[in-house]
Formats: structure tokens, sequence, C-alpha cells
């Protein structure tokens, strides 16, 4: 009786361990923009009609090493930002595309997608917004 | 100052979204028709095909051979290409709509090596490519694109077609040889073995005493529940809030391309396994028994412990919920979200009729998995049976029924010691542990061996005749849907929309109204052909068959009965898709326990590109798949009419008759898959 009920709790502790395992990601999904504060902006690529870019909008200091991380969630687009000379060409859904810059000039940029990818394609767009001290 | 410029940077982000409103619409990227109908290059005597690849399909504009350009006009451009072996192609590619890739089975390298993309706006050059194998080959798009992504093919015919043509007539020949060998009127056997021959696998030397100490073991049921329940767990979390695409997703890459494909397996070789792991109905059970694993105060239901009512203790209620997910297949393979609601309501409601209803009731008569696996079973060659009848009958506890400190009473509101079918057999394995004179065992037989006693009971079991003809019809009609050339069926399957949702997006999932008119096309189609065609011409050929066979019995009892014999036709036609799907979509599973919710994860440190394996070889597979069943099919129906007719030349008759059919749909299948 003794161990029957020893393997009770144990299964009652692993089907309760589930919700922990469903949880974990949930958590993540709020946990992205929090990392975002860093140095590392990551930047995830839906189609506009799902989203578009989100983040849209970036706040940089001026001066200060920046990195992005642009990933497509669903279909291929593209990335570029015209006033800071950056273009990543396509990135394929799954692929990560990372580039370093240093914005030495305050001001907003526009990014846009690159790669005709839905009705709304012409609007998927955000800004970066370089700011002074 | 920087209250100032933050009301700056708020009106040029303002002037930006409304400057966005007054833009034309997309028009930039578009080729222009002339540009790419005029090739500037010469390439001798290769044929020049002008390809378009759109969401979700692919189809010819135009051919050129030599100065001749044969343009096709607008809506009837032909989306499977015909060539004669040797030809050399080179195919002129645009996109109308989004990046697409390009890939031929067997024909072009490896997506992983070099991956052809087709982005809007530019003309690819693929070719000159020499056809120099005949056979049915596919282009299937390598760039994910959309929700409909995986099903984004075209067909190239290289002719002569030998493959095809072989395999058609492979189908009639098999159908001679296997009546041939019904003439000499075989007792009780199944192409050439013996139906009684079983084996004990519990009484095997070496694994069996194994098997029986982890089936009789109290944790096992848990110990294998608790994976599904985690998995499934994930699968709802990712179809909820993982990546919007389908392939990219846990929730439709693990339950549709792995889960389904294993089922399938399952159910030929291991019955109704996979009821034994699923955790769909599991919490209620738990909650109902107060116990995960134990056995707690039998017959005492922690629950309300309503009586089911009898006109449910039938198989319609689950065909008729398979046949509606059937109608939504398009969205709930493709749309994670769509998935995740599914499983929460099976879930939702699996438990509560638990604990309203107990025991098994959801399963038995509700789950729509549970209603095929259920059905198909009965052609596995596995199966949980008692050793000896006799011993049962004369055993007055029956512990089997109502259970003992060892294990519970059936929970499938079976008799485990006297059933002899698999329909209602979850193989929960309680009867081997509760059985105290060790009388349950699991026994390995040839296909098909209780059909016959099954069919001939089978009054008027019209809700598992129907089963069968859902099955068997939309078995074929998915292969030809999904990895067939015909873009317009996905479409209105689809309500043409292409967009991918999770919980968050799911309101891109609103079709428009064509697209909804378009679904009701769909749906009058797929029901109709399952429900009413071939169910029809089913009736036909048993109403010849009792002429021909001049039976007493009238062909509605013909008709019923004869329904059984395509069982294993069915299990094998299944087993063929999932084998193809396999096959081609092998990464999406793997690549999705590293990465379930498509958010660039790596857990488990590996990551695999699309490339599917030997595809050019799928029509061939999954055509002798096909004419298997199809043999196991007649020999089925000639046993099923040899016990109701009890008679050779009869049954003989009758089951030669009933094998035309099976023939023709086996051509048909051939035809699908190869012609
Ligand atoms: S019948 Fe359905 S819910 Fe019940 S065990 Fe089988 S698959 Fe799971
Ligand atoms: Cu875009
Ligand atoms: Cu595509």
């Amino acid at each position: 009786m003794r161990r029957g009920i020893f393997w009770e709790i144990v299964a009652l502790i692993l089907t309760i361990g589930v919700i922990g395992v469903v949880a974990f990601p949930l958590l993540d999904n709020y946990l992205v923009p929090e990392k975002n504060e860093r140095d590392t902006v990551f930047i995830r690529a839906y189609v506009k009609e799902a989203g578009g870019f989100q983040p849209d909008v970036i706040r940089v200091k001026k001066g200060e090493k920046v990195k992005i991380v642009v990933e497509s969630m669903d279909v291929t687009h593209g990335f570029a930002v015209k006033g800071l000379g950056i273009d990543l060409g396509m990135i394929e859904p799954g692929e990560k595309k990372v580039i370093e810059f240093v914005a030495d000039k305050e001001g907003v940029y526009v990014f846009r997608c690159t790669v005709m990818c839905s009705p709304m394609h012409n609007f998927m767009k955000g800004t970066i917004v370089v700011i002074g001290e | 100052m920087s209250e100032i410029r933050r009301m700056l940077i708020f009106v040029i982000l303002l002037m930006m979204g409304f400057g966005s409103f007054l833009l034309p619409s997309v028009s930039a990227h578009v080729v222009s028709e002339k540009d790419w109908l005029n090739d500037p290059h010469d390439h001798g005597d290769a044929k020049i095909v002008y390809l378009k690849a759109y969401q979700f399909g692919f189809s010819i504009k135009a051919i050129q051979e030599g100065s001749q350009l044969e343009v096709f006009p607008e809506g009837s451009e032909p989306s499977i290409l015909k060539v004669d072996k040797g030809d050399r192609v080179v195919f002129r590619i645009i996109s109308e709509d989004v990046t697409h890739g390009f890939y031929i089975d067997g024909y072009s390298p490896s997506p992983v090596d070099q991956k052809i993309v087709i982005q809007p706006g530019k003309i690819v050059e693929v070719g000159p490519i020499t056809f120099d194998r005949s056979g049915k080959f596919k282009i299937r798009c390598s760039v994910t694109c959309g929700p409909l992504h995986p099903f984004m093919v075209g067909d190239i015919r290289v002719n002569p077609n030998f493959g095809y043509y072989s395999y058609a007539a492979g189908s009639l020949l098999a159908g001679i040889l296997t009546l041939a060998y019904l003439r000499r009127g075989p007792v009780n056997r199944m192409l050439g073995i013996s139906l009684e021959k079983e084996v004990d696998l519990l009484r095997v030397r070496g694994i069996g005493p194994i098997l029986k100490r982890i089936l009789q073991w109290r944790g096992f049921h848990f110990a294998v529940i608790w994976p599904g329940l985690l998995i499934f767990a994930v699968v709802i979390v990712a179809g909820f809030v993982g990546n919007p695409v389908g392939n990219k997703n846990f929730s439709i890459a693990v339950v549709w391309i792995l889960w389904f494909a294993l089922v399938e397996f399952m159910i030929l070789f291991a019955g109704r396994s996979w009821c034994t792991v699923c955790p769909l109905p599991a919490l209620g059970e738990w909650i109902a028994r107060r116990r995960l694993y134990g056995v707690h105060r039998i017959r005492k239901w922690f629950t309300f412990g309503l009586k089911w009512p009898g006109s449910l203790n039938n198989m319609w209620l689950g065909s008729l919920l398979f046949l509606t997910m059937s109608l939504i297949i398009p969205w709930l393979v493709t749309r994670p979200v769509v998935s995740g609601l599914l499983f929460v309501i099976l879930i939702s409601v699996g438990t509560i009729l638990y604990i309203t209803h107990p025991p098994r009731n959801f399963c038995r008569s509700i789950c729509p998995a549970g209603a095929y696996i259920g059905h198909d079973s009965n052609a596995s060659i596995y199966s949980v049976r008692s050793r000896d009848k006799g011993i049962c009958d004369l055993h007055k506890a029956k512990e089997c029924i109502r259970g003992s400190p060892e294990g519970y009473g059936c929970p499938w509101r079976l008799y485990p010691g006297g059933h002899d079918e698999n329909t209602y057999c979850g193989q929960c394995y309680e009867c081997l542990k509760s059985c105290p004179l060790d009388n349950m065992t699991v026994k390995i037989r040839m296909i098909g061996k209780d059909l016959a006693h099954m069919a001939v009971k089978a009054k008027n079991r019209f809700d598992e005749a129907w089963m069968s003809f859902i099955r068997f019809t939309l078995g074929i009609f998915y292969i030809l849907v999904f990895f067939g050339p015909y873009a317009w069926i996905k479409d209105w399957g689809n309500m043409g929309v292409n967009f991918g949702a999770n919980l968050a997006s799911i309101g891109l999932l609103v079709p428009g109204i064509e697209g909804v008119v378009n679904w009701f096309r769909w749906a009058i189609m797929v029901a109709g052909v399952s429900l009413v065609v071939y169910p029809a011409i089913f009736y036909a050929f048993s109403w010849i068959s009792k002429k021909v066979a001049k039976a007493e019995e009238d062909t509605k009892r013909i008709f019923l009965a004869f329904s059984y014999g395509l069982i294993p036709y069915i299990v094998f036609i299944w087993v063929a898709f999932a084998v193809a799907i396999l096959l081609v979509f092998w990464v999406y599973p793997i690549t999705a326990f590293s990465d379930p919710l498509g958010w660039g994860w790596n857990l488990l440190g590996f990551k695999f590109k699309w490339d599917p394996i030997h595809p050019q070889s799928l029509p061939y597979v999954l055509s002798s798949l096909a004419i298997l069943g199809m043999a196991l099919s007649i020999n089925s129906t000639y046993n099923i009419a040899r016990e109701m007719f009890k008679d050779h030349s009869r049954a003989y008759r009758a089951t030669s008759v009933m094998a035309l059919l099976h023939v023709v749909s086996a051509i048909v299948f051939v035809w699908v898959v190869a012609g």
C-alpha cells in the first residue's frame, strides 16, 4: 500500500511537471521584448497581415554598437535599411541573418522587407530611431 | 528637448503610416509577359517550358519548340507537363506571388546542395534537363511559401510511361492470380497462410516473458501515456503560440506527419496500440479512478456514473466526426491553431465524458481517431485475446469484466475473455492484469482473421460499412488532392486563404465569400464521393454478385458483409499514404523536436533541410502496397462469402464480381500515383 501511494505521488508530480514544460515557451514568448533591452535586437518577420516585423520600432543610442538579428517566421522575407546602407538580402523561413553596426547620426531610419511576400508586402516596414544623449 | 523630439518622431511615424495607404498596391514586382515569353537565348533543340509558380501550384503558360510558341489561354493552363523520353527541356520560371522554389523528383540535384529559388519579379532558367527516364515525376516547391507549401506540386509525365502501364496491368494480373488461387477453395486461409494459426506472443521464447512482465506491470499504462501527454501539451502550446506556418510548427509536423504515419503502421502491426498510449481521455480516467497508477475501489467511480445512451453504441458519431474533420482537412493539417483547438476540444470532451459517463464511452463512440483506428485494426496482425475461451466460459468470477485488486474491469465495456474483434478493444491490458487464471494474452495472426465472422454477424451495421467507404475513398482521394497537381481542388478545400495562423493571427483565417462557396463545392465533392457515389457503386456490385451467385441472402446483407472485405485494402492504401508522407516530409517532425515552436531554437542540436528520400520511386512503392491490399481484400471477400453462403462455388462467383470492383479501384489508384 505504502509503495502504491509513493508511485501515485511520483506520477502526479510528473503529470504536473508537464504544465511546467508547457509554461516555459509561453514565458519565453513574453520575455522576448525584455531581451531587446540589451544591445542585441531580435526581429521576427511575419507577413504584414500577421503582424509584419515584430517589433517594428527599435530605439538605439547614437554611437553605440547594435546587433540586429532578423529571423523570418513564415515565408521568405528581406531586410534593408536604406538610410544606413544595410541590406541583408533574402531571408528564408527558419533562417537568421545578423548585422552589426554603429549608428552615428541621430534620426529615424526606415527598414523594409525587400522580398515580395504577401499582398500587403509594401506596407511591411518598421523604424530604427537613433537617439542622442 | 527630448519631448519635442519625441513629438517629431511621432508625427513622422504617423505620416509614414498614412503615406503607405496612399501607395498603389503591389505591382512593381511583376515580370511582364513579353519579357517572360521572349527568350533571348538559343537553346538548340530543347523545348522551352514557361512555368509559373503560385500559391499553391505550378502551371504551364506556354511551350516553345524551335520557333513555335504555343500559349495556353488564361484559365486553362495545364499543370501536367507531358514530354517524350529523351526530350531536352528548359524551364523558364516566374513566380506570380511570393518566393517559391523548384525541385523535380529524381531530376534536379538535392535541394540541400542546390536550391533553386523563384523570386517574384525575376525569371529563373533551369536546364536544359534531359528526361532520359520515363515515368511520372513531381515538381515540388522547395521554399516555404505559406501554409499549403508542402503540397505545392506539379506533374511531369515522361512518355511512354511504362511504369504506369505495367502497374495497371499488374493490378489486373494480381486480381486474376488471386482468383485463380481462390478457385481451389482454400478454407480459412489468406493468400496461402492459414487464419487458424496464431502465435501466443507472451509465450514466445525469449521476448515473451519479458513482454508479459511489462504489460502486467501496473505502471505500464502511465509510463506510456505520460510521454504522449507531454507531446500533446507541446502540440497545443505550439498550435497556439508557435510559428503560424504549419511545417515549421510542432503541432502540424508531429501530429499530421509523424503521428498520422505511425498510427497507420501501428494499425497494421500493432492494432489499436495508439489507444494504449493516447493521452486524450487519460486525465478523465485518472480523475475518475482517483489513481494514476494503482487500482482503486473497483466499481465505485468518482464520477456521475451516468449510463451511455444505447443509440450511441456504434460508430456513427465517430465516423461522421472523422468525415467532418476531413472536410476541413486542408486547414487542419496546415494551420497550427486549428490543430491546437481540435486537441483542446478532444481533451476537454474526453475528460468531461469520462467523469459523467464512465468509462471509455468517449473512445468507443465519439473520438474520430478512435473510430477509424478501431475499424481498420480489424485487419491488424495483432490482437488481445483469451488463450482458451472454454476456460473463460467456466470461470464465473469474470474479473476481466468486474476487475480485481490487480486490474480494472474492462474500461471499454467488453468481455475480454470472449471477444473476437479488435474494433472496441483499446489495448489497455487491464485484462492481462486482472485475469487470475493467466488466460489473457496477445496473439499474432494473419491479416483478416476476424473479418469473416464479423461480416456475417453484421446484420444492420451500416455504421461500420460506411466507415469502410469513407476510409477507402478518402485514402485515394487525399493522395490525389495533396500529392496531385490540381491546385484548384486544394484551393477549394483551403477556402482560398493563403495565411497560416496561430492564436494571435487567427483572424487571418476569415475566408472571403468566394472561398466559402468553393469550400461548399469541396465539401459536397468529398462527402458525395465517400457517402454516396462509392457506396452506390459498391451496392450495385453487391447486387450483381448476388445475381451471379444465385444467393438467397438479400442484397443488403451481402452489401454490408462485403464492406468488411475492404478493410485490408483500406489499411494498405493508408500505409501507402503514410510512406509517401514520411519519405517526402521526414525532416519536418525531426526538426520540430529541435525547434517545437518554429522560433529558431535548436534544443537538440540538429536541424535538417528539406530533402525527400528517393521520391522518384514513390509511384511504384505506393502502387505495390495498394495491389497487395487489393489481393488481401479479394481473399477476405471470398472468406466472407464462404462463411455466409457455406458453399464454394457461390462464394467464388460472388467474389469474382467484387474482385472486378477491387481491381478497377487499384487501377484508379495506380493512375493517381503513377499515371
Ligand atoms: S479512442 Fe481516441 S481518445 Fe480514446 S484512446 Fe483511442 S485515440 Fe485516444
Ligand atoms: Cu515582404
Ligand atoms: Cu511554393
